[in-house]
């Protein structure tokens, strides 16, 4: 696993090491697997707004960081924090609801054949031109 | 798993819009060439994400019978690719094994279509993939992955041993070629795209 992200390794006891496996991931979510809107697609896009000013948890926190500089999908932040997608997936959703991020929609959440097709031969046009 | 590259390269100022995300899976069996493939063509190192799957199951022990709960982590590799026009097309590739197959659904869904790489000397591994995309009608191709250079098999051939059907386009290909993984892409967003026209 590439490890050269730097994310918080806390030793210290009740906190999440992310490099854990044996850890119970959704420990940080409260025991929750889904918040209560739609499901947030895999690739969609998270963006943060502005500096939260109250205190977040620690992931919060490092989803807050990762994801202010640059756009990063559900699955970058999975990857870098060494989380399962499940449980950033309902972090996300709660700082969306807590007004600190914004999930940019994938094609997948508004299908529609014309713009899907369209959208289809921007791709076919870029890979070719790779 | 060790990769030179940055895995936080290229990143898209905020400043600018935000990106319309769209995806391909690659499936197929286990050590196939899946990340090789997503590795020849992504912008990023291909990143490795877990998902963690719960499972229930009865069991009888000295206490009586209880419910077991059991937790399996199952990897999966993926790449990103930015297109001009603000794409960022993503790669994933998928755990190939049977029991994993009910994960895909969340996976697949608003894909363009996958790519199912195969490997003739471990053709079975291939079967529960091309079964899941032909029921669900994702768009699909069969890339037959030649290591070394060398088809070892006629394309018809490891249609009808998979029970392709014949409206599903069939290649070979090189998980390490750029080109070849490029040849692949555009095959099946070729096929995509006809599906949709109708």
């Amino acid at each position: 696993m590439p490890g050269h992200d730097g994310e918080p390794d806390t030793g210290d006891p009740g906190e999440v090491v992310y490099e854990s496996a044996s850890i119970r991931p959704y420990a940080v979510t409260g025991g929750r697997t889904r918040t209560s809107g739609e499901l947030i697609p895999i690739e969609a896009l998270v963006s943060v707004l502005g500096k939260p000013s109250t205190a977040l948890s620690t992931e919060k926190t490092r989803i807050v960081e990762l994801a202010t500089a640059q756009y990063l999908s559900v699955a970058e932040l999975s990857a870098h924090m060494h989380l399962p997608v499940g449980v950033v997936r309902v972090l996300v959703g709660d700082l969306v609801e807590e007004g600190h991020a914004r999930v940019h929609g994938a094609v997948a959440s508004s299908y529609n054949p014309a713009t899907t097709l369209s959208v289809l031969e921007s791709v076919l046009d870029g890979i070719s031109a790779l | 798993m060790a990769y030179p590259r940055s895995d936080l390269a290229a990143p898209a100022p905020l400043a600018q819009a935000a990106p319309t995300t769209v995806k391909i899976v690659v499936a197929g069996g286990f050590a196939v060439g899946k990340t090789t493939l997503i590795g020849s063509i992504s912008d990023i190192d291909p990143l490795r994400t877990e998902a963690s799957l719960t499972e229930h199951s009865v069991g009888v022990d000295d206490a009586g019978e209880r419910t077991r709960k059991t937790e399996t982590t199952v990897a999966m590799d993926f790449g990103r690719i930015a297109l001009p026009g603000n794409l960022w097309l993503y790669l994933f590739g998928t755990p190939g094994q049977d029991r994993f197959l009910f994960m895909w659904d969340d996976l697949v869904r608003g894909a363009i279509g996958a790519v199912v790489l195969v490997d003739t000397d471990r053709l079975e591994q291939c079967f529960p993939a091309v079964d899941y995309f032909e029921a669900r009608q994702i768009p699909f191709v069969v890339a037959v992955n030649c290591f070394d250079g060398v088809a070892k098999h006629q394309l018809d051939d490891v249609r009808e041993a998979l029970a392709v059907p014949a409206h599903v386009p069939m290649m070979y290909t090189d998980a390490r070629s750029k080109v070849a993984t490029k040849q692949t892409l555009v095959l099946l967003v070729q096929h995509a795209m006809k599906r949709l026209a109708g």
